[in-house]
């Protein structure tokens, strides 16, 4: 069931009005049996695996929490182990199975031996992400086990971050499944206004450029340096815009039932540098991974060759997080390079200068080499990537006809150049709210914005765009696939 | 458990919210689409498709057709072999016999708009298709009464949820980029057309190993009944008219001209209007359609309109010449 379907617009209308119809100690019983259902519109079987992974971190927790030294240890690598274990059988089992097959045929040792298909549960890292925080948060002393199995279940299953997050914290979440939540107007206005931002970000932002984006990607032997440079900025939005509009949407839904899911993007294409993109992007999993791998590691307090190293592994294991294969790997050296390298240069004292022109030029690096990393996350492979940048940086022609081609990309019909200039028009006034977002924001215009009247005109704008402009057809958020 | 009263209090404010909520949104909404439904034809360029023809006083001869024939015929030749400068052509892509039944009785009821002769593609693929309006450009350019009949058609082959939600987006939905940018897309209409076809662009050929691989994408190859009654339909408008009707079947790459499907269904519509005595040319007859470089996928590349539009216009020559004969 995608959030911008027909469908999961009534399922949410029946799901909100019986959350407050019924009473305080139904309504999680009610809403787990909601997210049960909205999971298995998926592929039903899977539920299972979830269910797998909810029974083990769900004993594992109140067994930490009722022993101490090594065995509390022991059940924590045996909670961390099976958990990853279920992700790797569905995620990776393939991919290592397709690698270790390349390598005995580089060896000279092939053998043909038959590779499991297996489809991957929708959201399986995220889930798989939450439920781990959990058991380690339990592990730190930092959270109460939960003794109820059914608010457990909801902390890893509840609908709105089911498939594709924010990865929430135990801290930060399972006390609010707990609470009664009385129906508040503020909190209705405040997540139909974020729902439809959301919508309007997915429907009529992303969907637009995945148009342009695939019919390109998908025929990139056959492309120009032009219509790939077009594609791989268009990409660039359409990511941004397809999971920071599911995001919007899954924290609307919550904040309609007076439950505040965490914020996870925060303008992040006007950062001034790389370390900031990514407490910008994508915040949920940038800091689960700071709080679980970056901080065990050693983080910054260790010497600086350390500290890169760990930076490194970081961001690698942020990039094989995102997908089971090599591209998705270099995306996360990619990464992790450019923030070494800016590390590195900080270190030695080189600073960009300190006016106007300074303040944009960063901003206009991070920018270019994140769109550049773009390219590595959306081609169908290295050897593809590496055709799409040599195209991009040699074969960039700006004749009638190279223009011409890379315009009629839009629609593939006469027009092309309407929707293409509508496509920038509308990318343009997102961009342009952000930008008034993050750098005019004061406390008369926050006042003004969180007015019922504001949100109620917002709400009804945004409808009339997705409406006259989205795309009405249904397509998957890119972040499910992870 | 006894809710307090604020809590009450609030959730009637939140239930008039939402109602008025959806109220103003849908309000709005059908405002918009109903000011849209009766008025974006307006926007309609006028070099190109309807709005092409309805601005133009009554046509010697018009094309109709889908984009084989936008990408095969070029007006200018056509002008100066046939010697008929009051020309036109309207194409829009996907154009099948319904598309094209409708069109023509549109322009048959509007006495200033009926042709005199009139050339209407036959395509045959399109003969085993199910009717779908494949071009939104078509809705937009149409005139509300069009419009309706082109709803009342589409109603009548489709039916559930889903047509409804399909003609919602159609109105609501379609056409709005080309609203929104009306001046820069006018303008490079214009830039790129010429009397309804497409002029200053430049179709490449396929590669021999592309040209082998390409096929008819037919689902059957029995004629759809909705695609017959409409090419019935059209046979009775022009001959109530006096309109002077020929079919031109445009040339097809050899894998798919040569196709079982394409074959039967070319004999089934050849069949059919010689039974009525309907002027007929086959375009693959005389065409190097082994030629890969004359195609660009299905359609005709330039170098392929280069070819063809001399010949097609010789024929059309002698056809409006000698009007009564069947040119085979």
């Amino acid at each position: 069931m995608l959030f911008n379907s027909l469908q999961f617009v009534f399922f949410f209308i029946i799901v909100t009005i019986l959350y407050y119809a019924l009473q305080p100690q139904w309504r999680w019983k009610m809403l787990l049996a909601a997210s049960c259902v909205f999971y298995m519109a998926f592929i039903p079987a899977y539920i299972f695996v979830l269910l797998t992974t909810i029974l083990i971190d769900y004993f594992m927790g109140i067994m930490i929490s009722q022993s101490t030294g090594t065995k509390r240890r022991i059940y924590l690598q045996v909670s961390i182990v099976s958990t990853c274990l279920v992700l790797f059988i569905f995620k990776y089992c393939t991919f290592f199975e397709m690698t270790v097959r390349e390598l005995q045929g580089l060896l000279g040792h092939a053998q043909d031996f038959p590779i499991a298909h297996i489809i991957l549960p929708i959201g399986l890292s995220f889930h798989t992400f939450q439920s781990l925080s959990y058991v380690i948060e339990v592990y730190r002393g930092k959270q109460q086990p939960e003794k109820n199995f059914g608010i457990y279940s909801l902390y890893v299953m509840f609908y709105p971050q089911l498939v594709a997050g924010p990865i929430e914290r135990p801290q930060h979440l399972l006390h609010q499944l707990h609470e009664e939540h009385r129906f508040e107007l503020s909190n209705l206005s405040k997540g139909l206004s974020l729902i439809a931002w959301g919508m309007f970000q997915k429907m009529v932002i992303a969907d637009r450029s995945a148009v342009y984006v695939n019919a390109v990607y998908n025929h990139w032997q056959t492309e120009t340096g032009l219509s790939l440079l077009i594609a791989t900025l268009l990409f660039a939005v359409q990511i941004y815009a397809d999971f920071a509009g599911y995001s919007c949407i899954a924290i609307g839904c919550a904040r309609v039932m007076g439950i505040q899911l965490m914020n996870n993007f925060n303008h992040p294409y006007f950062s001034s540098s790389f370390g900031e993109f990514w407490k910008r992007w994508h915040i949920s999993l940038s800091t689960w991974f700071r709080d679980y791998v970056y901080i065990p590691l050693g983080g910054n307090r260790v010497s600086n060759f350390r500290h890169y190293v760990n930076l490194f592994l970081t961001f690698l294991i942020s990039g094989l997080w995102h997908g089971a294969n090599w591209t998705f790997i270099a995306w996360g050296v990619y990464c992790g390079i450019l923030v070494i390298v800016e590390r590195c240069l900080t270190n030695i004292g080189w600073y960009y200068p300190k006016n106007l022109l300074g303040n944009i030029l960063r901003r206009a690096v991070v920018l270019i080499f994140i769109c550049a990393g773009w390219v590595l996350f959306r081609a169908p492979g290295i050897h593809a990537a590496m055709v799409i940048y040599t195209r991009i940086a040699t074969g960039l022609s700006f004749s009638m006809w190279s223009v011409g081609d890379a315009i009629s990309q839009f629609a593939g019909d006469l027009t092309s150049v309407a929707v293409g200039a509508t496509t920038i028009l509308v990318i343009t006034v997102m961009f342009c709210i952000e930008l008034g977002q993050e750098y005019f924001a004061s406390d008369r215009m926050e006042r003004w914005s969180s007015s019922l009247k504001y949100r109620f005109w917002a709400t009804v704008t945004l409808f009339e765009v997705i409406m006259l402009f989205g795309e009405l057809r249904s397509s998957a958020f890119i972040y499910f696939q992870f | 458990m006894n809710k307090p009263r604020g809590t009450e209090s609030q959730t009637r404010q939140g239930w008039i919210y939402a109602l008025k909520l959806v109220f103003y949104a849908f309000a709005i909404l059908l405002c918009i689409a109903t000011l849209k439904f009766f008025n974006e034809n307006r926007l309609a360029p006028s070099n190109i498709g309807l709005g092409g023809v309805v601005s133009r006083p009554k046509l010697d001869l018009l094309f109709i057709g889908s984009s084989h024939t936008r990408k095969s015929i070029d007006m200018k030749v056509v002008e100066r072999i046939t010697g008929i400068n009051n020309s036109f052509q309207v194409s829009y892509d996907g154009a099948d016999l319904t598309v094209m039944s409708q069109i023509i009785d549109y322009l048959s009821t509007e006495p200033d708009h009926c042709p005199q002769y009139l050339v209407v593609e036959a395509y045959s693929a399109f003969l085993a298709r199910e009717p779908i309006l494949q071009d939104p450009r078509y809705f937009s350019d149409a005139p509300p009464p069009l419009k309706m009949a082109i709803i009342r058609s589409y109603l009548s082959e489709q039916r559930g949820l889903s047509s409804v939600l399909d003609i919602f987006a159609l109105v609501v939905n379609r056409g709005n980029d080309e609203i929104l940018s009306y001046p820069i897309y006018a303008q490079a209409l214009k830039l790129g057309s010429y009397k309804g076809g497409r002029a200053n662009f430049y179709f490449p050929g396929t590669s021999r190993e592309a040209f082998t691989k390409l096929k008819a994408d037919l689902k059957t190859d029995t004629a759809n009944p909705a695609q017959l009654r409409a090419l019935g339909h059209i046979l009775e408008v022009t001959r109530d008219h006096n309109i002077q009707l020929i079919f031109v079947d445009p040339p097809l790459p050899e894998p798919v001209s040569t196709d079982a499907g394409i074959q039967k269904l070319k004999s089934d519509f050849i069949n059919i209007l010689s039974a009525r005595h309907v002027s007929y040319i086959d375009g693959d007859r005389g065409f190097a359609i082994d030629d890969p470089t004359l195609f660009s996928d299905l359609h005709l590349s330039s170098r392929g309109r280069d070819e063809f539009t001399p010949r097609i216009s010789e024929k059309l020559r002698e056809w409006i010449a000698f009007s009564s004969t069947v040119v085979q």
